[in-house]
């Protein structure tokens, strides 16, 4: 049965949920062509190995060669096993350097970056790695915006549970997908400042606030941008003065930028300047 | 006179002249400054002048503000005298002295909605390391807040403290002097439907907000008290039983309900929190936004929580 594949609009980092191996081809094909026509070296990561048949398949669709992109390594192949575990364990730092290695090799090699897709099945197996994934998907969208690293990760929608999608969709501010019902983005900003945008409030507050203190190592920059936050509520201003005080602990500084009138009302009248005291507010 | 250097005191002062309130004042305010306490006072302007006259240089060291504009709505004069101790606190005085004059108001609801006022301080700031007077002019206000004073004060000081026979803790007080509300229509604008998403209820906040002419930033206040109390209903209460919200000429009216009824206490909210410790601070919050917030529980029956937000 032939499945349309509506055009999605991607970014440098996109949430892809789909229910069928019809639609997940549909996607890889079009992302894969598009790298191609880009100049990008493509690589994919995924478990079990019948996701890779997927892959192949998939550029086959597009009148590609995948043994020849093999073969003159413009597509690299892997297991999710290689790229993020090590002796069994999650490594999300190991995966953040191996993603910085590659985009390193394939610009020396003369591609614009890299474009690639990871397929998040293997996931579903492993409760442990699950909890603490938007936490690295944040990581990976920092990493999109400072290096010339596109990203799509898939998500099979039957193996996770809703509010489980909505925080990862929230950590990829880019081309919304179908089923994303999050009200807030998580964003890094070309510049290496944080963004949060969007309505947060107490449902996510916590998640928020251990996903932007776990990328606080990769920053260069201690800024939080709140230029697109339209509604924060008392459990969610808390917690981004908790990203603030450890931003603030780690760099001896922090700036919170594009701080709207509101916001820096009820950030006085939550005393929160004395918890955070070299917070500095700032206009965008 | 007798130097206190501990413990919290909330003292009523009953005078009748301005000269009456400077002699005796100003060797107190004296005193505290020479025991390295902090001070701040709050008054009419004209009253601050006659200090600062009668107190030369010394009035340097003392905060003043004027009475109209720090006595705005019950919540956030708590709030500012909140951040006075804690002022005191970052500058190292381990003790402040305040002296709170309510501004003369002449509605008898507003007389009603500032003693309750002066009876939340008992609750919001017990064992804070500060004396508080609270001047009342004998000639000037009416025999009932006199009498007020009298139950919302611990005991009274004129030089000499001496206990208040009619002070009434602030739960009975509260019962025994209700917010005054407005009457509100049979109908409501909107009543919210049960089961929505929170994002949504704000979304129902916002429009009636504007509908009902609120500035841009009141709005938001009202969105944020709204979402405070309502977060409070389903995380606290069991969930909404009713959300409603009605205009009036002044601004909005919220209602929440829940089914719990485990909120009992009519003053939760008025205690200011510390920045570092959790929870307790979206009905701290919300009664920071709004003009007015009262907490009705029904036990057995679930608690309803209303509030007013207005342009000003």
């Amino acid at each position: 049965m032939d499945v349309e594949v509506l055009p999605v609009r991607t970014g440098r980092h996109t949430c892809w949920t789909y229910t069928s191996a019809a639609e997940h081809r549909g996607m890889l094909t079009a992302y894969f062509d598009q790298g191609l026509r880009d100049g990008d070296l493509l690589a994919y990561f995924g478990s079990p190995p019948e996701h890779t048949a997927l892959a192949l398949d998939s550029l086959r669709a597009a009148d590609h060669d995948p043994e020849q992109l093999l073969d003159d390594g413009s597509l690299v192949i892997g297991l999710a096993d290689d790229l993020f575990l090590r002796d069994g364990r999650f490594d999300p730092d190991g995966a953040i350097q191996g993603c910085r290695e590659l985009v390193a090799r394939a610009t020396a090699n003369g591609y614009r970056g890299v474009r690639a897709v990871t397929e998040l099945s293997w996931l579903a197996a492993t409760p442990s790695h699950r909890d603490s994934w938007p936490e690295f998907e944040f990581r990976v969208e920092l990493l999109t915006a400072s290096t010339p690293f596109t990203a799509l990760c898939c998500y099979d929608a039957r193996e996770w549970e809703p509010d489980e999608l909505r925080i990862i969709h929230a950590v990829h501010p880019d081309a919304p997908a179908a089923g994303d019902d999050t009200t807030f983005k998580l964003r890094g900003n070309i510049d290496g400042s944080l963004g949060i945008e969007g309505e947060l409030d107490f449902r996510d507050a916590d998640a928020v606030r251990s996903i932007l203190i776990a990328a606080a190592s990769d920053l260069t920059l201690p800024v939080l941008d709140m230029s697109g936050l339209l509604f924060v509520d008392v459990a969610a201003m808390r917690a981004i003065a908790a990203v603030a005080l450890e931003f603030q602990r780690s760099f001896g500084r922090v700036q919170i930028r594009g701080a709207s009138p509101h916001f820096r009302k009820v950030w006085d009248l939550l005393l929160l300047h004395d918890l955070v005291p070299k917070a500095e507010m700032s206009p965008w | 006179m007798v130097s206190q250097g501990t413990g919290f005191h909330h003292d009523a002062l009953f005078y009748e002249t301005d000269e009456e309130f400077v002699s005796t004042l100003v060797p107190w305010l004296l005193e505290g400054l020479a025991l390295d306490h902090g001070t701040a006072v709050v008054t009419t302007a004209s009253r601050i002048a006659s200090l600062r006259e009668a107190l030369g240089a010394d009035a340097q060291s003392i905060f003043f503000a004027v009475d109209e504009e720090w006595y705005t709505t019950p919540a956030s004069a708590i709030a500012r005298w909140n951040r006075v101790g804690r002022r005191s606190a970052a500058d190292g005085l381990e003790y402040t002295r305040i002296i709170g004059e309510l501004p003369f108001v002449r509605t008898s609801d507003e007389q009603a909605t500032w003693a309750r006022f002066e009876s939340a301080v008992n609750y919001a700031f017990a064992g804070a390391p500060s004396w508080n007077i609270c001047p009342y002019n004998l000639r000037l206000l009416p025999e009932h807040v006199i009498e007020n004073a009298w139950r919302t004060h611990p005991t009274v000081w004129d030089g000499y403290r001496s206990p208040s026979d009619a002070y009434t803790v602030p739960s009975e007080f509260f019962v025994q002097i209700p917010e005054p509300e407005p009457v509100l229509g049979a109908e409501p604008f909107v009543r919210m439907a049960l089961g929505r998403e929170i994002a949504e209820l704000r979304q129902i906040a916002t429009q009636t907000g504007e509908r009902a002419g609120l500035p841009s930033d009141r709005v938001q206040d009202l969105v944020l008290a709204f979402s405070e109390v309502a977060t409070n209903a389903m995380l606290h209460g069991g969930g909404i039983t009713n959300a409603a919200m009605w205009i009036d000429r002044d601004g909005v009216v919220c209602e929440v309900s829940d089914d719990r009824g485990d909120l009992t206490d009519p003053l939760a909210g008025f205690v200011p929190p510390a920045p570092e410790g959790y929870g307790g601070r979206g009905l701290w919050l919300a009664r920071q936004l709004s003009k007015w917030l009262v907490i009705d529980t029904d036990h057995g029956r679930g608690t309803t929580i209303r509030f007013a937000v207005t342009a000003d």
